[in-house]
């Protein structure tokens, strides 16, 4: 595992600075990133040299938390030259989008005919959408948190910082949750610019947070100051558990992750906590193995997925305590799945804890049978048999008569499509019937016949 | 088919998952195009930059199977069936094919399709100016492929037309599996006007297939009309839709936007009280997940090296851990269900002392003596996905290794791979195309394959995989690659890590889904009943 952090300068336009330094054996210039925010960043550079130049590859990246070191590579297509104009675009809508506020890092290896490698300087610039004209908010506790804004004068910004600050105070206080490097908090003036700012957000997007990144981004709008300080402290919590439980081999389930973030924010909103009531009285609460994996896109769905993870963490929290919400994390990030970890850590896995919460807030046991229940333990899974194929029918006139069966599985749902290869035995006994009697009346007609000639014949005879 | 392809989705997946949200109110945003949507199967989808993908002959993929079509293809259970190809004789000693084209059978653009578009499209195939690295793989066994792509010839010998409607096809040997490959794309008929039309040819394809592309907007959608007068009957759902890039398949799949989606959050629709469960689909697909060694670069040409990266893996962690639980082990190279998986393989255990103990008897003499060792992923940016990571921790914990991931751009990932251009280690993993154990032990590591992108050379596996290739005892023939399978294993020839499950999202009106465990083109199977 291994971090690096590369100071953040906002200039939030072009700004590169540099951070290597060059083989002279091929020369690079006009060498820099331009951004179609937030689609694409297009690295471009001229670079000439003494010899034909025959290989060129882009080293880049983003700075994030990574288990090891991690370069990635691109390969610009180009036509062999002593001059050559190398381009190449990351598209962003291929790899998923980068925060606004990332740092990117680059640099160009190069290889000519006379067998000279080349390593340019490594550049970085601020991946950031420049038609807003950001500002960041200078105070004394800028070692934990800083904050940059657009919209909305300084009062705004520092309200903000103070819910900022609040939240981490209480996460440290009552999660034991810390920060371990400093974040950025990008304020966006609605939830319209913030969508515009990024790729993929689900349709009921406020905020996301970065853990990886430091990095937090919101639509506060002026005007909507109270949620604007309950999701700061929602977003920047998920950063402190991502501080946390950063792990080469290991996950918080999502119930969790987003249960510590609405737990921070204090209580639940009226509105969430009648629908959390609701789904108790009615029994329409969702079981907390299907909210490991992410919530859904449904809206009234994913809200009450979240205030059902609040009521679970709040649960954990309150009755067990802090420090053992602590170290069911620290046992997350060691590699261990959500059902070893609550063992250790409470002495009951997720089934238990499904019991004993629902026990705790008065809901409905879960009543599926635990034949059809979900459970940590995968089902057996079915898989088909396969005949394999054997040596093809030989022979001069071979011709191919039938697929060749190499399976033996079939699905029900498949279309039936009437296969008849020979008549229905009724239709055949019928016939043959018929034809039985047809020939019998012909044989009774020409025997009758014979006879009479016989008979004519003998009459003429006789 | 590299499962590199499928693990590109998963990675976008991850990475839009991998991001927190928030709730916040905002109206669905509206969906237009100029078709009847209750008459079109709507997917969500990506595209590559690199052309090559898109063309039969250079394709890692199999996505052509709508547009571009075979002489062979497979039904919907996995039996061999006539296609382009209405039937065939093979001669006494089985070397000689002799394919009758269908007469109905035509181009999108009306062209009747003739035997001599079969000898153009795998002649262009082998030609050395394409450099296709699966022709020889899927079309080799045709007598005078090699040399054709050596350069040594200018045509394919084995190949004759006899007349409009019927080719000659003679290969070098009597192999059993010779028709199945050709269901590959490679082996799949393009049109020479429409291939020399210029260098985008590939979005306006003439392909034979059941459908026709008929528009393409770059990084915005694709979409497919419904062939007429396919040769086998017009498919029944008039449109196909693939929307770009349009979001999170699973979440656009709730929301009524795509009408089938594989599955992330698999906790949740496994769920009986999730109202979703009863359209999940959930399957094995026949594919094995593997880490490949460089068996010619350092350290991993030392087999000791190479069984103490294996036995550093602890695979029901990784599995338990990073899969919650939804993949299966894989001890060897052949997935559950296909002819030679034996479920009785011992596979090298997870033994971290003994993985340590190897690293100490290797020519290395430990992990201080190894040479700095690149990881070669597929993917864009510092993003590390969770299955690399866990490797990388676990050869760190258990061995005192760390390693460099290296992400070569995903859109011409195997353009680099097949040159060379890559770490020590590979992110590995193959999908069967075609159900034999063929495709699994030889394809992937004969000496030479164009698929053994690890230099793994054994002669006397070599040995034992050409007397499989012409065995014509079947049961012989599958004792045969057991054996190669166990010696792969006993070499530590790759990291065998899982066969990873299949799960779907179908919507009700889908009518005559079937989750196949190859890839086949299954659209013109289905129909839409209430859409």
């Amino acid at each position: 595992m291994q971090k690096t952090f590369f100071a953040l300068i906002l200039n939030f336009s072009l700004l590169t600075f540099t951070t290597g330094f060059a083989y002279p054996r091929a020369t690079v210039t006009d060498d820099k990133v331009i951004f179609n925010f937030p689609e694409s960043a297009t690295f471009q550079a001229t670079i000439t040299s003494d010899a034909e130049i025959q290989s060129i590859v882009l080293e880049y990246g983003n700075e994030q938390q990574t288990c090891g070191e991690v370069i990635a590579k691109a390969f610009p297509q180009f036509t062999p030259g002593k001059t050559v104009n190398a381009k190449w675009t990351w598209e962003m809508r291929q790899s998923g989008s980068l925060p606004p506020g990332a740092t990117i890092w680059w640099r160009w290896r190069i290889s000519d005919a006379n067998g000279n490698d080349t390593v340019s300087e490594t550049k970085t610039a601020i991946w950031l959408d420049d038609v807003h004209d950001w500002r960041t908010l200078n105070n004394g506790d800028s070692q934990r948190v800083r904050l940059h804004w657009y919209e909305g004068d300084q009062t705004f910004a520092i309200d903000l910082a103070k819910a900022a600050y609040n939240g981490l105070q209480f996460n440290e206080t009552n999660s034991g949750l810390k920060a371990a490097a400093p974040i950025d908090i990008y304020i966006y003036a609605d939830t319209n610019d913030l969508k515009d700012a990024i790729l993929y957000e689900p349709s009921w997007i406020g905020g996301q947070a970065f853990p990886d990144q430091d990095i937090v981004i919101l639509g506060i709008s002026q005007y909507d100051l109270d949620w604007g300080r309950d999701a700061i402290v929602h977003e920047l919590t998920h950063v402190l558990v991502g501080h946390l439980t950063f792990s080469c081999l290991g996950d918080v389930p999502t119930w969790l992750n987003e249960g510590l973030a609405v737990y921070s924010e204090g209580e639940l909103d009226p509105g969430s906590q009648q629908q959390l009531e609701d789904a108790i009285r009615s029994d329409t609460l969702l079981s907390v193995r299907s909210l490991s994996t992410g919530f859904s896109e449904v809206s009234d769905k994913a809200y009450l997925s979240y205030s059902q993870s609040y009521s679970i963490t709040k649960f954990l929290i309150e009755n067990y305590g802090q420090e053992e919400m602590t170290s069911l994390l620290v046992t997350l990030r060691r590699g261990n799945t959500i059902d070893d970890a609550l063992m250790q850590t409470y002495g009951f896995n997720v089934d238990g804890l499904e019991d004993i919460w629902r026990r705790a807030i008065g809901a409905t046991p879960l009543s599926i049978s635990p034949e059809v229940q979900p459970t940590s333990q995968p089902t057996p899974t079915l898989v088909p048999t396969i005949v394999p194929i054997s040596v093809l029918p030989l022979g001069p006139n071979q011709t191919t008569p039938t697929p060749i069966p190499t399976s033996t599985f079939n699905d029900q749902s498949t279309p039936e499509t009437p296969v008849r290869t020979a008549p229905p035995l009724w239709l055949t006994l019928t016939l043959l019937g018929l034809c039985c009697i047809f020939a019998f009346l012909i044989g009774v007609i020409v025997l009758g016949v014979i006879v009479r000639n016989q008979n004519r014949s003998g009459g003429k005879n006789e | 088919m590299n499962k590199n392809q499928l693990m590109r989705i998963l990675l976008l997946i991850l990475i839009t998952i991998s991001v927190l949200g928030l709730a916040a109110p905002n109206p669905a945003s509206a969906w237009q195009l100029d078709i009847p949507l209750n008459q079109a199967l709507v997917l969500e989808g990506g595209e590559s930059t690199n052309p090559r993908e898109y063309d039969p002959a250079t394709t890692h993929s199999s996505n052509h199977k709508r547009v571009f079509s075979g002489l062979v293809s497979f039904d919907l259970q996995l039996n061999l069936t006539p296609d382009l190809a209405e039937r065939w004789e093979i001669s006494s000693d089985s070397t000689k094919y002799t394919f009758y084209l269908r007469e109905n059978a035509k181009f999108h653009n009306g062209r009747a399709v003739t035997a001599q578009d079969v000898i153009y499209s795998w002649e262009r195939a082998a030609s050395p100016e394409l450099e296709s690295d699966t022709v020889v793989t899927y079309l080799g066994d045709i007598l005078g492929v090699s040399e054709m792509v050596s350069g040594e010839a200018d045509h394919i010998e084995g190949l004759s037309a006899v007349d409009d409607h019927t080719l000659q096809v003679r290969i070098d040997a009597p192999k059993p599996y010779f028709l199945l490959k050709l269901t590959f794309p490679t082996a799949f008929i393009v049109d020479k006007e429409n291939v020399e039309s210029g260098d985008e040819w590939y979005r306006r394809p003439n392909g034979t297939g059941p459908y026709r592309l008929t528009e393409w907007v770059r990084f915005e959608r694709i979409v497919y009309e419904a062939n007429e007068e396919f040769y086998l009957g017009a498919p029944s759902i008039p449109y196909i839709v693939v929307n770009l890039y349009s979001g999170d398949s699973q979440g656009l799949y709730e929301t009524g936007n795509v009408d089938i989606t594989s599955v992330y959050s698999i906790e949740r629709f496994t769920d009986p009280s999730e109202p979703l469960h009863n359209e999940l689909r959930t399957g094995v697909s026949l594919c094995t997940g593997f880490v490949v060694f460089d068996t010619t670069q350092p350290p991993f040409d030392d087999v000791n090296v190479r069984k103490a990266f294996s036995m550093a893996f602890n695979r029901q962690q990784y599995i338990d851990v990073v899969l919650d639980g939804h993949a299966l082990p894989a001890h060897g190279i052949y997935p559950p269900g296909l002819p030679g998986f034996n479920i009785s393989l011992q596979g090298l255990p997870y033994d971290p002392a003994q993985a340590r103990e190897l690293l100490k008897q290797s020519k290395y003499g430990g992990a201080d003596s190894l040479p700095s060792i690149v990881y070669t992923d597929s993917g864009i940016g510092s993003f590390v996905g969770g299955g690399t990571a866990a490797l990388a921790q676990m050869w760190k914990q258990n061995l005192g290794v760390s390693i460099t991931v290296e992400n070569l751009e995903p859109n011409f990932y195997y353009d680099q791979i097949h040159t060379g251009n890559h770490g020590q280690l590979l992110d590995g993993g193959w999908c069967a195309d075609y159900p034999d154990p063929e495709n699994f032990a030889d394809v992937l590591f004969h000496t030479g394959s164009g698929q053994n992108s690890g230099g793994y050379s054994n002669p006397e596996l070599d040995s034992l995989l050409e007397a499989a290739r012409i065995e014509q005892d079947v049961t012989k023939r599958i004792a045969m690659y057991q054996q190669a399978e166990q010696i792969l294993v006993d070499d530590a020839a790759a990291l065998f890590t899982v066969h990873w499950l299949s799960y779907e999202l179908v919507k009700p009106y889908v009518r005559g889904y079937v989750l196949t465990p190859i890839d086949i083109p299954i659209e013109r199977y289905m129909w839409l009943d209430g859409k």
